[in-house]
This record gives C-alpha cells, structure tokens and sequence, in this order.
C-alpha cells in the first residue's frame, strides 16, 4: 500500500496530499458557517418563541388576575368584584387578542409549525375559559374549582412557554430561560396564593384545608424563587431584589403572616388581592423584564451569529479560495519546475548536455537545478576528460594494442601467458592455432594441452618445471635452464593427419608488484628449416638414383669409369694428407694445391662424360675460388673437406654401381671386350661433342676399325684418355670458330677420324681432325710463359722438337679457364700414358689443313690384363 | 658465523676448481666428497650449510644423495653443479629441494653469481 | 646438398664451439681451430689421454677428444694451481672436459640426437668401434701452444 504510494508520479502524490486538505478546509468551513448559521437560527427562532412565550405570559398574567378576583367573587356569593370582574375578563381577553394576533404574524410559521400541537392543546385551553367564566357568573362552580379551572389553563400555558422556549444551545440563555421558568412558576404560586388568598378573606376564615394548600403554596412558591435566585443572573436577582421589595412587599408578607396566625380574618380582601396584586404586579415586571433580557440576548446573539455567520462565510471562503489559488499555484509551479527537470533529465539521459535547466524558482527545486546544472556540468566535463581519455586509448589501442594485436595476428611465434593455474590466457598469438593445430586454447592448462604432444617423460617434467617457475623462491635463471621443452619434437593432428613439428619454447616471468602474475611463453615454430633436412635427406636419395640414371644413360665403359673413379679416390685422398701433413699454415698453397687437383679430377670427368662428377668438381672449384679471395683460416678447410668427403662419398657410391654393373657383364664374358669397345666409342663420342657445344663449335667423330681390332681391356681405359686429351685439345685449339671455317671455305662442322688397326705385333690409332694444325708461334710463346724453355733452347730447335713441346707437363694454351680448356695436363697426360704402355707416337701438322697423330701400341696377350 | 661448505664432485679437478674459485667468500670448507655415499656421510656427521652436488657420480648419483641430504637436513642449501642436460633429472633435483642449479663449464664468476643469490636468498 | 654441409658444419661447430667455449670460458685464452683432415681408421693418431663421446640416434658416430698430458697439466695448474699434477688428475681432467663437452652438445643437438657418457683412456683406444664407411674429421685445435683433437666420426 505505502509502496504503491510512493511508486506514485508526483502529480498524484500532490493530489494525495492536497485533495483530503481541501476537503478538511471546506469541512472546517462548513462547519464554522453551520456552526453560525445554527446558533443564528436557533436565537431567531428563541427570539421568536420568546415573543410568543410573553404574549402568553401576558395571558397568564391576566388570567392570574382573574382567577384571583373569580375566587373571591365566587368565595362571598358574588358580593363584591362583581365589577373588578368584569374589567378584567376585558382585559383578559384583550391580551388573549394580542396573543392570537401575535400567532397569526407572518414570521412565526416555522415555529408554529414546530409547536404546532403544543399551541392548539394551549389554544383549546384558552377556549375553555368563556365556559368556565360561566359557571362563575351563575355560581355553578366553588371556589376551589374555579382555582384549579385557572390554575389548570395557567399550567398549561406556563408548559407550552416552558417547551417552546426551552430548547436552545447557548447555555447561558439556557440558564435564563430556566430561571424565568422557576420564576414564572414561582409567579404563578404566588398568583394561586393571591387567589387562595382573596377567597380566604373574602369568607373571613380560613379552614384546614385552605390553610394547608396557602402553606404549600408559599412553600413552593419560596422553592421556585430560591432556585430562580441560585440560577438566575445577577442582573435580574439584582432587579428582583430592587423591585419586589418596599411596603406593597411586607404588606402583603404581612397579611399572609394573618392568614397563617388567624381562623377568623377581618381584613379586606380587596386589600389584600391590590397589595397581592402590586406584589405580582412587580413579579411581572420582573419576568417582563427578564424576557426582555432574554430577548435582546438571542437578538444580539442572532445578529453576532450572523455577522458571525457571514464573516466566517466570507472568510472561510477567502481562506479557501486563497488556499486553492496557493496550493494550486505553488503545485503547478512546482510540476512545471519538475517537469522542466524531467524533460530536462530525459534530454541529459538522451545524451544532450549542451543546455542548462533554468527554473526560474530559488525553492528548492532551483538549487537542485543549480546542482543539476553543477553537476552536468562536471559530467560534461568528465565526459569530455573520458572522451580524451577515450581518444588516447584509441590512439593507444590503433598504435599500442593494435601494434600488439596486429603482432600477434602476424607474428609467427605463438605467445600467450600462464596463471597461476597454469590456464593458457584468453589472448595468444594466432601462430598457437598453427602450431598446435588446435582451436581450444585459451584457459586450457598448459600441461594437459602438451599432454598428447610430447613423451611422458617430457610432460613430467614441464609440470615440475612450470611449478619452479612460479616459486617466488627460485631463481627464474636457474629454473629456465631446465626448461624441458627449450627444444621438443611434438606431433600433431589435424583432420587425421598427423604432423610431426620441432618446436623451441620458451618461458619468462611477468611481475606485478613484485609478485609473479604470469608467465609469458613464446612457441616458434622450427619445423620448417627441421623439415628442410628432411626434404634434403629425400633429395639426396633422389640424387642417388639420377645418378644410377646417369651411369645407364652414360653408358661408360666400365673399365674406364673405374679407372676414373680410383684415380679421383686417389686424388681426393692427397689432399687430406697433404692437410694433415700440414705444418706451417701456408693456407693459401693449400687451397691452390687443392684447386688443382680438383680440377684435374673435372677434366676426367668431363672426358669420360661424367656430368654429375664434373659438377661437383666444378662446385668444389668455386667454393676454392671463393676463399681464395678472402683470408684464409683453418676453420674454413672444415667445408672443403666436406666437400671432398662428399665427392669421395659419389665416388664409391659409383664405385658401387659399376661393382654391380660389372658384375652383370660377367655374365656374358663372350662379349664382353667388344661391348667394352662399343661402350668407349659411345662415350668419346658423346664426349667430343659435349666439349665442342661448350666451345661453341659443332665436330663429327669418325670411327673406322676395318680390322675389327678389339682393344683389350687393359687398353680401353688408356685408350680412353688419350683419345680424349687429344679431341680435347683439337676441338679447344684446332678446330677453328664456325665463322673462321666459313671464310676459309671449310665445312662448320669439324671433322674428327679414330682409325683402328693392327699388325701381328702391333695396334695402330689413328687420329686426326681438319682444324687448323699446330701453331708452331704459339707453341713457342707458351713453352716460354710457362717457362719450360728458354730462347735459346728455342732457336736450336727442330720444328717436330717445338711441336713435341706440347706433350711437356704444365703445358696449356688455352686463355680462359672452361672445364675443357688444359691446365697443364692434356697432351701430358697422352705422352705418359704411352710412356706407359712402352707406345710410340708420330704427329703430322699441316698449317690450316689437318693435325694427325698415329699411335703404335704392343698387342697385348689375350688374357685379360691384371692393370686395374 | 661462517657457512659450512661441503663439495661433492667425482672429479678431483672439479672440487678443487670449486675450492680454489670458493676461497674469497665467507665459507668453511668442511669437506669435500668424490661420491654420494661419501657426501651423505660426511653431511650427516659435519651438518655443512651449504653443499655443491655432481649428479653423475658412481656409487650413489646426486640426485639420490640430494635427497639423503634433505632427510638429515632439509635447511641445507644445495647448488647442483652438472654437465648433465637432462632437464627432467635438474627439475627433479629443484623437487628435491636444491636450491641452484649451474652447468658445467663453470668458471670463477658464474660461480660467484650464483653463490651470491644462494647465499643471499639464503640471508633473507 | 648445401643443407646438408650446413648441418655437418653445425655439428661440427657444436663441438669446436663447446671445446673453444670450455678453454674461453675456463681460462680466457682463445683456442684456434686448425686445417682438418680425413682419415680413416687404421690410419688414426690419437695424443696422450683422449675422452671418447659415442653419439647415436638418427645418426650414429662418436666423437673424440684427445690431447698431450701438458695441456692438461696446463689446465690443472690454472685451475687449482698445483705444478706437477698425479696420472691421476690428469685423467680426471681430460674426463671433465669430455663430460663438460658431452653436456653442452647433449643439450644442444635436440630430441634426435644421444650422446653417451664419456669414456676417457690414455693412448690409442683398446677398440675402435668405428663403423664402416664413416669418415673421420681430424679437426687440430691449438690453445696456448697446445694441440688437441676433436675427431669427428659421424655417419
């Protein structure tokens, strides 16, 4: 109930209050101008019942009068007051008529209708009188009787004055009216005691019975007065006293003090019914002048009541209507100012704070809104605070947090930090949903996410260590050297694939009042360059099959690639030892000692047309040249000899190969040899031209064998590199540029000859080519710039001695350094081979024509050779 | 009052490296010990406050004697000075209740670094 | 092929760099590494007292440490400061040193790799179990006029 109240809106909280006050106002009002209007009333209609109360007192007056004077014409048998009689039924009868006329007035109708029945018992009474005046006249009542006739219509009268006047509010008229009452019995006794009085006098005697009844009277009639005198007020007690008093008044106590001391009575009764009738006389006045008393108090009290009436009328009214007009005024004043607030907090509550409330009012309502406006102010204020507060987060946030988050969208590190828990934070680097390939992260505990991950020995150990890392006890150094996943190989899963990672993670502590918060872990991902070996492995055995493909599409002969493949091992072995041997760090012999011999082993390779071999040299080469530009260190060699393990490494997996291959051939040991030839026939031509396109020049290998000479195997490998050394040296020197051919009329394309034949003792080779012949100039420049011959040796020279020069070691011509150009070796390599085998050679030079050399071999015995 | 100091190394070269680097700081050398089993007897009967610990030692290894340590006196502050890279077993020895934690090589400074914490975090 | 001399390299440079980082750290004279060679194992020359690692896991090998008594000696007088050290100590040290080496290379060379406990003797090995077809790096490291091997063996 109270909380429905007070969940009033203030409009009808205001009528709560205001409405009951109203209504309390307009009931006090009304009760005031009841109230007067009553009391007005009341001594209007008092007033009037006043009035016809003396105009029957008047009445009864006169009927006293003549009950008196009745008595004592009746007491002598009508003897005397014959006349008195008479005059006083007029007179009686004329008040009676004034008492009418009064009733009859206008004014009195709502008292009449009042007393309505009072007055016409009252009236009937009167009525009575014509017959019982008579009975006087013809004696037909005593005296006794005709008393009680009087007294009875008196008595009835005094009733209807006693009820008609006897009903008002005001108490001190109360009062009066019942003193006039005691006084008007007091007067009517007194009267009866006249009448009782004049009866006994006029008999002369008084008996028994009439005495007893005078006592009564005077008894009762001292009664009434003793309660007129305690009611009564002092004015009329005083008037009273002031008028029934002096001679009349002890003449008339005097004569009831005969009738109480005598039987016989010798005064007159008319004596005594005039000083009665004095004494009465002045009673009378003494009630007239009470009514009066009566009467000007209810008039003066009526007309207060209507002033009275009418000023409260008035006044309440204008209290009322002030009242209203103030509370009306003060209340909607006070609405508007409050609904001035309101439409002014529902702007504010909508966000506009640019204007101030004005109430025009300093009530309360007015410094609230002056504290409104303070505080709007204060809220602009601090708004306009938050929003710089705001645009610096948001700088912060574009610059800082959005530098951050941009970092840990993009970054590839996985970072993200650890509580207490060990729960993974709701933030983390985007890179731990690639790593882990896992979207549950975040407030997941780190040891069961690596649960699956890693070895139990690992997580084991990541608990105990996460622990350390907490305790504020331990030292973070110490404890992060134990980090047990620093480095750790973890297996994935993602969409049933699983992924194996190698992943490095590492963790710092982060404080916060000097207590540990947090730990921040980072998570890199190292996969990638793991992986990258793994990749390398596979290549590797890649590779290792091409070069299985390479040795079958080579076809080489196996005896020379085995030649080959044992020299390079022999090869690759000096430098080693020549390292080891190493004494006084002349690294910079070492590399060209090295160089060298790198590159004699690219020149076979290229010969025999081994690519992949040739390759590797030549990669071994440029490492070579790479150091040689820069200062040396022991530390540097630890690359090359790798590089020369792993050529050594091609080198017996190769070795390997042929093992197998061979191993083959000897399955057909029937064709072995003239397979073996075919194969070197193949190989040399594959090599000529390999070496022509890298020289820019195309050559033809001819090979003619009419004799079906079949080198022997031990041949086949010595065959090989000399026909080599020599295609080599023509195609590089004698051979001429296409354009060069094309001038002089030649065909472009260089024409090589092998020609096989045979004696009973002796094997002849045959090669020549179509080049342009030994340049005898050059020749002898170069002897001179290498230093193997001086000027003078020169001069003394024949011209097949200088072409011979070319068979001399650290003989090369050729300017530019290409896998086929000479370093020295070439045709040295050619005259210690045939120093070898105990051959013997011939060269022809024809200057711009042809270069022909005619080797002689001893023919060797069936058998296979022991050479290897 | 100067801490007791016991070195527990199989190495004599060690022990006397740890000795010699040790000298400047306000420790007594109580004693030193080639194996856990010697170790343990020696801190049951000489009570040392401070004890460096090889974890790969024979008879009894260091992480077996770390905890023989403890059970005489857990109060007792042990700096593991290993070559031994494994983490599980350097985590188990902080478990056990070790202090410090330092892989070998070690020279003067770093143990002087890490003595200055132990005996610092000690103090507190 | 380049990654996998990078690879090699890194090996080998984890022990150089744990050996020259034992010295440096130890006794703040720089080692220099030397021209290395092959050798194969009958043709191997160990000096006085050698550690020996074995290394397995995806690849297999073994890696010694050898030196002459003096550097030993050498390292022992900086050490603790006594002049003329027992066979003892000696051996001591050059166990040390191989631990200490083993160690750091353990820690070094991730999950894939194991290294053992070493070993240490004095002259040529009583056996050597160098498998077949393994070349052997002789890497020569100088350090204060001293020469010490690592040799590398790996598969």
């Amino acid at each position: 109930m109270i909380k429905r109240l007070t969940n009033l809106p203030i409009r009808q909280k205001f009528a709560v209050i205001i409405i009951p006050l109203i209504v309390i106002i307009l009931a006090f009002d009304y009760l005031q101008v009841r109230y007067h209007y009553l009391d007005y009333s009341d001594s209007v209609r008092l007033n009037k019942a006043i009035r016809v109360g003396i105009e029957i007192n008047h009445v009864v007056h006169e009927i006293q009068k003549e009950r008196s004077i009745s008595s004592g014409f009746l007491a002598n048998q009508g003897e005397s007051f014959g006349v008195k009689l008479n005059k006083q039924r007029e007179s009686t009868d004329s008040t009676l008529q004034q008492y009418y006329n009064e009733l009859t007035n206008g004014d009195l109708e709502d008292l009449l209708e009042l007393h309505r029945t009072d007055l016409d018992q009252l009236n009937a009474y009167f009525d009575k009188l014509s017959t019982l005046r008579k009975n006087i006249d013809e004696h037909r009542i005593s005296s006794e009787s005709s008393i009680d006739r009087f007294s009875e219509i008196n008595n009835n009268a005094l009733n209807t004055v006693i009820k008609l006047i006897d009903e008002t509010r005001d108490k001190e008229i109360a009062q009066q009216i019942h003193a006039i009452i005691y006084f008007l019995k007091s007067k009517e006794f007194a009267s009866i005691e006249r009448a009782i009085g004049t009866q006994a006098f006029s008999r002369n005697h008084i008996d028994f019975t009439l005495y007893n009844r005078f006592t009564t009277l005077v008894a009762n009639q001292n009664s009434y007065l003793d309660a007129f005198n305690i009611i009564a007020n002092q004015e009329s007690i005083e008037y009273y006293n002031q008028i029934v008093s002096g001679e009349e008044i002890e003449e008339v106590d005097r004569m009831r003090e005969v009738l109480f001391a005598n039987d016989t009575l010798s005064e007159n009764p008319d004596h005594w019914y005039e000083s009665s009738t004095i004494k009465i006389n002045r009673l009378k006045d003494v009630e007239d002048y009470m009514s009066d008393n009566i009467q000007k108090r209810t008039q003066n009290i009526a007309q207060t009541s209507v002033r009275n009436f009418w000023t409260f009328l008035i006044l309440d009214v204008t209290i009322g209507i002030i009242a209203f007009w103030l509370m009306t005024t003060i209340v909607t004043n006070l609405l508007k100012n409050v609904s001035i607030l309101e439409a002014y907090t529902r702007r504010i509550s909508a966000g506009d704070m640019t204007k101030k409330v004005v109430i025009p009012t300093k009530d309360e309502l007015g410094q609230y809104a002056n504290t409104f406006n303070r505080m709007v102010l204060e809220i602009r204020k601090s708004q306009f605070e938050l929003r710089k507060q705001r645009d610096k987060a948001k700088f912060l946030y574009k610059n800082i947090y959005g530098v951050s988050l941009v970092v840990f969208e993009n970054i590839e590190q996985g970072i993200f930090l650890l509580d207490k828990e060990f729960k993974i934070s709701k933030f983390h680097s985007k890179a731990m949903k690639e790593i882990f390939s896992n979207d549950r992260i975040a407030g997941e505990n780190f040891a069961n996410f690596m649960r699956p991950l890693i070895l139990p020995r690992e997580l084991e150990a990541l608990e105990m260590f996460m622990r350390h890392l907490f305790n504020e006890d331990m030292d973070e150094e110490v404890v992060n050297q134990l980090n047990p996943i620093d480095q750790v190989k973890i297996h994935t899963e993602q969409n049933g694939i699983v992924a194996t990672k190698y992943i490095r993670v590492e963790f710092t502590r982060i404080f916060r009042k000097e207590k540990i918060q947090n730990i921040m872990v980072s998570v890199s991902d190292e996969t990638e360059s793991i992986l990258l070996q793994q990749h390398l492995n596979e290549a590797e055995k890649k590779k290792q099959q091409e070069t299985e493909r390479v040795l079958s599409i080579l076809k080489i002969d196996p005896s020379i690639l085995r030649g080959f493949l044992h020299n390079s091992r022999k090869m690759l072995k000096s430098i080693s030892e020549r390292y080891e041997k190493n004494e006084n760090d002349e690294y910079g012999e070492l590399l060209s000692f090295t160089f060298d011999i790198i590159h004699n082993l690219k020149g076979n390779a290229v010969v025999i047309g081994m690519e992949l071999m040739a390759n590797k040299f030549h990669e071994i080469e440029d490492s070579i040249t790479a150091l040689q530009s820069k200062e040396v260190r022991g530390k540097d060699f630890l690359a090359i000899l790798y590089e020369v393990d792993e050529a050594d490494r091609m080198i017996a997996e190769i070795a390997e190969m042929l093992y197998k291959i061979i191993n083959i051939y000897k399955k057909f040991p029937a064709e072995g040899d003239s397979v073996s030839n075919i194969m070197v026939i193949d190989s040399l031509e594959r090599g000529a031209e390999l070496i022509a396109k890298e020289e820019g020049k195309t050559v033809n290998l001819t090979f003619d064998n009419i004799d079906n000479v079949v080198l022997p195997e031990a041949y086949i490998e010595p065959f090989k590199d000399m026909m080599i050394q020599l295609i080599r040296n023509s195609v590089v020197h004698g051979i001429e540029a296409p354009s060069v051919r094309m001038s002089e009329g030649k065909v472009i394309m260089g024409e090589l000859l092998i020609e096989l034949s045979k004696s009973d003792n002796e094997m002849f080779i045959r090669y020549k080519d179509d080049g342009r012949g030994l340049d005898i100039e050059r020749i002898k420049r170069q002897a001179l710039d290498k230093g193997l011959v001086t000027d003078t040796d020169l001069k003394g020279m024949e011209e097949f001695e200088i072409q011979s020069l070319i068979f001399r070691e650290g003989f090369s011509t050729a300017d530019k350094s290409g896998t086929n150009a000479g370093r020295g070796q070439g045709m040295h390599l050619v005259k210690s081979i045939l120093d070898q085998y105990k051959g013997a050679y011939d060269i022809t030079s024809v200057d711009g024509k042809s270069f022909e050399m005619i080797i002689k071999l001893p023919v060797l015995n069936v058998e296979k050779g022991d050479e290897e | 009052m100067k801490k007791k100091l016991l070195i527990v190394d199989d190495s004599s070269v060690m022990r006397r490296t740890i000795e010699k680097n040790l000298a400047d700081y306000d420790l007594e050398i109580i004693g030193q010990a080639a194996n856990g089993v010697e170790a343990v007897q020696m801190v049951m009967d000489k009570r040392p406050d401070v004890v460096t610990l090889d974890i790969t030692m024979p008879e009894m290894d260091g992480i077996a004697c770390l905890e023989e340590i403890m059970k005489i006196n857990p109060e007792t502050k042990v700096m593991i000075i290993t070559a031994l890279a494994d983490k599980l077993t350097g985590l188990i020895a902080l478990d056990k209740g070790a202090r410090g934690f330092m892989y070998k090589p070690v020279n003067a400074d770093d143990l002087a670094r890490s003595f200055d914490k132990l005996l610092k975090r000690d103090g507190e | 092929m380049e990654s996998r001399k990078e690879e090699f390299e890194a090996t080998c440079n984890l022990f150089i760099n744990s050996v020259s980082n034992y010295f440096k750290h130890l006794t703040e004279i720089d080692s220099d590494m030397k021209v290395p060679y092959l050798k194969e194992s009958d043709g191997l020359v160990l000096k006085d007292f050698t550690g020996m690692i074995g290394i397995s896991g995806s690849r297999k090998g073994f890696v010694y440490i050898s030196a002459n008594r003096e550097m030993f000696a050498d390292l022992i007088n900086m050490f603790i400061g006594i002049e003329d050290p027992s066979e003892e100590d000696i051996l001591d040290m050059a166990g040390e040193i191989s631990n200490v080496v083993a160690g750091n290379v353990r820690a070094n060379l991730g999950a894939n790799f194991m290294i053992s406990v070493p070993t240490v003797f004095e002259g040529m090995p009583p056996e050597l179990n160098i498998p077949e077809n393994v070349s052997m790096y002789v890497i020569p490291i100088k350090w204060n006029n001293h020469e010490a091997f690592v040799v590398l063996g790996l598969d």
